[in-house]
């Protein structure tokens, strides 16, 4: 293909007077701004722009928009690189850097293109078939190279996204001049109205032709109040006609070092009614050798001549199968391109009578391409058996359309084939999404556009909207696909993207892939990011033809989301570094901050994990620290722990509903631990359930399951009790939890003027106290996840800091230390208490871990125990709760070891859950499910991590201060 | 935080005190007694309404409304006069709670940043989706707005409000 510049008029969106320099694949080139990419690189004569994804045939520019299949590039450098970038859609701005994909060592030799030699044994779904033997191991990390096309960028991105919400009584996706229509209607109706159009310019495909229905349109929509976001591209509809919409903001390429600039952002809008006016694609004739550099889709090569000045060939052929292509042929001949010819797949139409001096042949197909590495030529056989040779740089060609319904697609419409018009068109609206314009077949432009206003009217003042005036395209070639018949050398293509032939239809038809979801899959057809957008229907036809069945028996699959690729950034907008995902800080961060804390993520808090000393790692730290509150006392921040008030006069019957134990006959002042299970039996949550009160408890959760200990609560009373007069209320951030635990506890407290009243003496474990200190309000809890003897001490949230500080002063006088979150692990493990969701799983039920006790005793019911009846809930093979301990002594037991007969792969007897080195001890402890565990104490188990085996030994539990006598002080 | 860029200013509240009126019917006499108390009745649904002494109500949902207070006096007082009203009970939550107050022209322009499509119109209370977190977001006068966090989340809805500010400044 010769492509080149042509004389103004032609290139209405390039300014000629600002050229703009560029590189490809490091070669120096020059546009204009207003080029795109695609033009810029046709404009410089440029073939090849890539490789294709399987064979690494050459490949160059097919169409001029979002429906690109086989024009991508990596673009950009450093922070502001992407890949896989449609030529098509990047806007060519000074210094952008352009590199082709899938080629080695460069795009004119790549190495990659001997698999073309090879070509017969790489089938559709060659892989499921062969690198069987000896091994699939040994291909594998080959042809996990070759997989995928691009590179991904090594270094963060430099710039920044943003979402934005908005909502609309109406929503226009689409720019064009039924979209346009749509849209003022709706706003002139009253319905606030936004309309996203996914070029810089309005008008769609009557942009580049200057149109002034257009620009009156456009000044309309503005009067009416239309909101129109341009450059925005609506990719996917979800639930209640909510649309996911991407804006580019910065499309100058790379700009350079400097401040981030907002590259993306992502709309999301809920919109009453949605209008899809997203016009329709071209669809290219299949023939042999179809993908060659320079046979193009003639719609784009005239918009490339309109709009952008340039001509992509010299010396052209047009190969049709639809009406359009004597419009075609006639701009493009305007614009200074010579059409050797005109070659219709149908018998002679009434178009040509506008073409008569242009050399038409009828009921003909191109049988042949001449030249690898670019169209030099090509040859026509016509129906009556006659060849034809004609010299040429490009071929043009187009099939007819596809209307774009892949919005109305996802919102679930359904389609139905016109037989003239070779097409699937909406088959009504969808719900939600009604269809206008040439998305909805109507390709009559009078005709589409008094439907346009009418739908809009109607969907503003919430009236159906009547249906789309079909038909106007004309009657389309019946054999775009280039009939079923092979035989002809050179490869059809009908999927360039994902290279995927006639062929491979064809095998997969023989193979009995008879469903299109199955075809799908099977050849890849209509996958990643293209789409299908101009495939489908070529693929759906073809199937159809080699399976002895109509397009419309067929059938099509589902377009997914997103309509074209979305950038990773967008999707992810403020959501990086910081603000990657909440985390709930702590009141007295600061405080724990400044004393050393290493701050790491539990269950959504961000909490000291330990409190390293100079030089000392995570896990001596966390050493020392559980050794020390062994010995005499620890400071633990626990104000994550989940805090519910439950209060009404059937609040104790509540809890005895919700727990395994009973909490009505609490006294106030008592505390009990609780486990939560759910229907199933299984553990959902524990914690420590105190009475205020007749009326009134206070509920300690998991520090990560408080909400779904409270939604879980909630949902009960709301759907199955809710004639209890219960009142469920979170108050976690109301109180902080400063823990005191330790042999030396009290004497800490006491130190710091806590009440007498408080001390071991003079209270119990498992009770509440309300108290205080300096005016503080302070709920004393004498509760222990440590073994010993502890003080949970509620307080105000503020006051936080302040409590920690003062007894902190008095932490020498105790030789106390602070512990973090990774000591209280080891001291809970030293003590055989669970963790939920860490020594549990979803099956666990209270029995497997020893909390069964009490259950057959309770007379009251309570959630999951009818579950605890089932058969599978008494299998005396269920794993349960063990603990664990080398036989060497010294080995740590890897968390999520197997525990198995013998190396894997064996039958699997149980895991490791939970693991320490024990100070106190000095030798390793480690919790483990294991089936039958209860009844396999001191038997040596083989525990294998990585292949490596370690011998361990069934223990009782606990491994520290069995009598528990710790916890009294 | 204290920013304020043309047409907007964003500043946190020092954390307010807070409680919340917890009730089993609306029309209830926990209800009435509210209302002989504070000459104020409960919000109706999605409805913020300021009382006297310096209290602000939102409405959370049917058995619940948050009030709000920049001083201790107010609050302690309504505690202590609901302290043994019968169907319902007062739960304190000074200090869980943090506040941005975002005022201006562009006060609606950020709400759509941090993720609310339809920011509260005056007299309106509501809980959104903002920066991915819970935010009960509530008005009492046109183009002002309150955005209350739980504490521990503060930094993040903070952080968000910041950077978008950042982007708007460069």
């Amino acid at each position: 293909m010769s492509a080149f510049r042509l004389d103004a008029p032609a290139g209405l969106w390039i300014e000629r007077t600002r050229p703009v320099n560029f590189t490809f694949n490091g070669r120096p080139l020059s546009g204009y701004r207003g080029d795109t990419l695609a033009s810029a690189l046709l404009a410089n004569g440029v073939r090849i722009v890539g490789r294709s994804f399987k064979l690494h045939r050459p490949r160059g520019i097919l169409a001029c928009g979002v429906e690109e299949a086989s024009g991508l590039v990596d673009v950009g450098t450093g922070g502001r690189y992407t890949p896989n970038v449609r030529v098509t859609l990047v806007p060519l701005a000074q210094g952008l850097a352009a590199r082709s994909v899938n080629c080695w060592p460069s795009v004119g030799f790549d190495v990659g293109a001997l698999s073309g030699a090879f070509a017969a044994l790489l089938p559709a779904g060659f892989y499921y078939k062969t690198f069987k033997w000896p091994s699939w191991g040994w291909f594998e990390p080959a042809i996990r190279r070759m997989a995928g096309m691009g590179r991904a960028p090594t270094v963060p991105d430099a710039d920044t996204y943003e979402e934005v919400a908005t909502r609309a009584d109406v929503l226009v996706v689409g720019g064009g001049i039924t979209g346009l229509t749509a849209a003022v209607a709706a706003a002139r109706a009253g319905a606030a109205t936004v309309l996203v159009a996914s070029g810089a310019r309005l008008g769609g495909g009557l942009a580049w032709r200057d149109n002034s229905d257009v620009r009156e349109l456009a000044s309309a929509a503005h009067a009416a109040g239309v909101r129109i976001l341009s450059r925005t591209v609506a990719f996917g509809i979800y639930d209640h006609n909510l649309v996911a919409a991407c804006e580019t903001v910065q499309a100058d390429g790379d700009p350079g070092p400097g401040a981030p600039a907002l590259r993306e952002r992502l709309w999301r809008i809920r919109a009453r009614a949605v209008i899809a006016a997203t016009g329709a694609f071209e669809r290219p004739l299949v023939f042999p050798d179809n993908d060659r550099p320079g046979v193009m889709l003639a719609g784009a090569a005239e918009k490339y001549a309109r709009a952008f000045g340039v001509a992509c060939g010299r010396r052209v052929v047009l190969a049709a199968g639809c009406d359009s292509a004597y419009t075609v042929a006639a701009g493009l001949r305007a614009a200074g391109v010579r059409v050797e010819a005109l070659i219709d797949t149908r018998a002679a139409s009434p178009a040509s009578e506008a073409a008569r001096d242009l050399e038409v042949v009828t009921e003909a197909r191109i049988a042949a391409i001449a030249g690898a590495r670019g169209v030099r030529g090509c040859t026509v056989q016509s129906a009556r058996g006659r060849a034809l040779s004609i010299e040429c740089d490009g071929v043009l060609n187009t099939g007819g359309y596809a209307p774009a319904v892949h919005l109305h697609s996802q919102a679930g419409g359904r389609l139905r084939w016109l037989e003239e018009e070779s097409m699937f068109v909406p088959d009504g609206a969808a719900p939600g999404l009604t269809s206008v314009g040439a998305c909805a077949g109507a390709f009559a432009r009078a005709a589409a556009v008094s439907h346009a206003s009418e739908v809009g009217e109607a969907l503003a003042r919430g009236r159906v909207a009547p249906p789309a005036p079909l038909g106007g395209v004309g009657r389309c070639g019946p054999d775009a696909q280039g009939g079923a018949a092979g035989g002809a050398r050179g490869k059809r293509f009908i999927d360039l993207q994902n290279d995927v032939s006639a062929d491979d239809v064809a095998l997969a038809v023989r193979e009995n892939y008879r469903s299109v979801e199955h075809l799908k899959r099977y050849t890849t057809t209509g996958m990643g990011t293209d789409q299908g957008k101009t495939s489908s229907v070529n693929a759906l036809a073809l199937l159809g033809a080699y399976s002895g069945r109509s397009p419309e028996e067929v059938g099509t699959t589902r377009f997914r989301p997103p309509f074209v690729p979305v950038t990773l950034g967008a999707v992810a907008g403020r959501r990086v570094a910081a603000l990657y995902r909440p985390l709930k800080r702590l009141p007295a961060e600061a405080w724990h901050v400044a004393r050393g804390a290493l701050l790491e993520n539990f269950g959504d808090w961000c909490r000291p994990a330990a409190y390293p000393q100079p030089g000392e790692s995570l896990e001596a730290a966390a050493q020392r620290e559980a050794r020390a509150v062994r010995a005499s006392a620890g400071l633990f921040d626990g104000s994550p722990l989940g805090k519910l008030e439950i209060f009404g006069p059937d609040a104790a019957h509540f809890l005895d509903l919700m727990y395994v134990g009973p909490m009505s006959t609490l006294a106030t002042g008592q505390a009990r631990y609780g486990v939560l299970l759910n229907e199933n039996g299984t553990l959902a949550d524990d914690g420590i359930v105190a009475r205020l009160g007749p009326e009134h408890f206070w509920v300690n959760t998991t520090s990560a399951g408080i909400e779904r200990t409270a939604a879980a609560f909630e949902e009960w009373l709301q759907c199955e009790y809710p004639h209890f007069r219960v009142l469920v209320t979170p108050v976690t951030s109301r109180w902080a939890n400063v823990t005191v635990a330790g042999p030396r506890a009290w004497e800490w407290l006491a130190g710091a003027g806590f009440d007498p009243a408080l001390s071991p003496a003079a209270t119990q474990h498992m009770t509440l106290h309300d108290s205080a200190l300096g005016g503080v309000p302070l709920r004393v809890l004498r509760v222990s996840f440590s073994g010993e003897l502890g003080y949970e001490v509620n307080l105000p949230a503020d006051e936080a800091t302040g409590l920690l500080a003062r007894l902190w002063a008095q932490a020498g006088a105790v030789g106390g230390v602070l512990y973090g979150v990774e000591a209280l692990q080891v001291l809970r493990v030293e003590k055989g208490f669970i963790h939920i969701g860490t020594d549990t799983d979803g099956t666990t039920l209270p029995g497997d871990v020893g909390l069964a006790r009490g259950i057959e005793r309770k007379a009251a019911n309570f959630v999951g125990r009818r579950s605890l009846t089932r058969p599978a809930s008494r299998d005396p093979d269920r794993l349960q709760l063990v603990g664990l301990t080398p036989l060497d002594g010294r080995t740590v037991l890897p968390v999520g070891a197997q525990i198995a007969g013998r190396a894997p792969p064996a039958t699997i007897e149980g895991r490791v859950t939970s693991s320490f080195m024990s100070p106190e001890l000095g030798r390793p402890v480690a919790l483990a499910l294991l089936a039958r565990g209860a009844q396999r104490l001191g038997e040596e188990l083989n525990v294998y991590h990585l292949r490596r085996e370690i011998k361990a030994c069934v223990v009782r539990l606990p491994f520290v201060d069995p009598q528990g006598r710790r916890v009294h002080g | 935080m204290a920013e304020a860029l043309p047409g907007l200013e964003v500043e946190t509240e020092a954390r307010p005190y807070a409680a919340t009126l917890r009730y089993f019917e609306a029309d209830g006499p926990f209800a009435a007694t509210v209302a002989a108390v504070t000459g104020t009745p409960l919000p109706g649904p999605l409805s913020a309404v300021a009382g006297g002494g310096g209290l602000l109500f939102a409405w959370l949902r049917p058995t619940e409304t948050l009030v709000l207070s920049r001083e201790a006096a107010p609050l302690a007082s309504l505690k202590e006069r609901l302290a043994s009203a019968p169907g319902g009970h007062v739960v304190d939550l000074s200090g869980a709670l943090e506040a941005f107050r975002v005022s201006g022209a562009r006060m609606a322009e950020l709400l759509t940043r941090l993720g609310d499509s339809v920011p509260p119109a005056a007299g309106q209370a509501g809980r959104r989706r903002l920066a991915d977190l819970p935010v009960l977001a509530l008005s009492v006068q046109p183009q002002e707005v309150l955005l209350v966090v739980d504490r521990a989340y503060a930094e993040h809805l903070g952080g968000w409000i910041e950077a978008t500010l950042a982007g708007w400044r460069s």
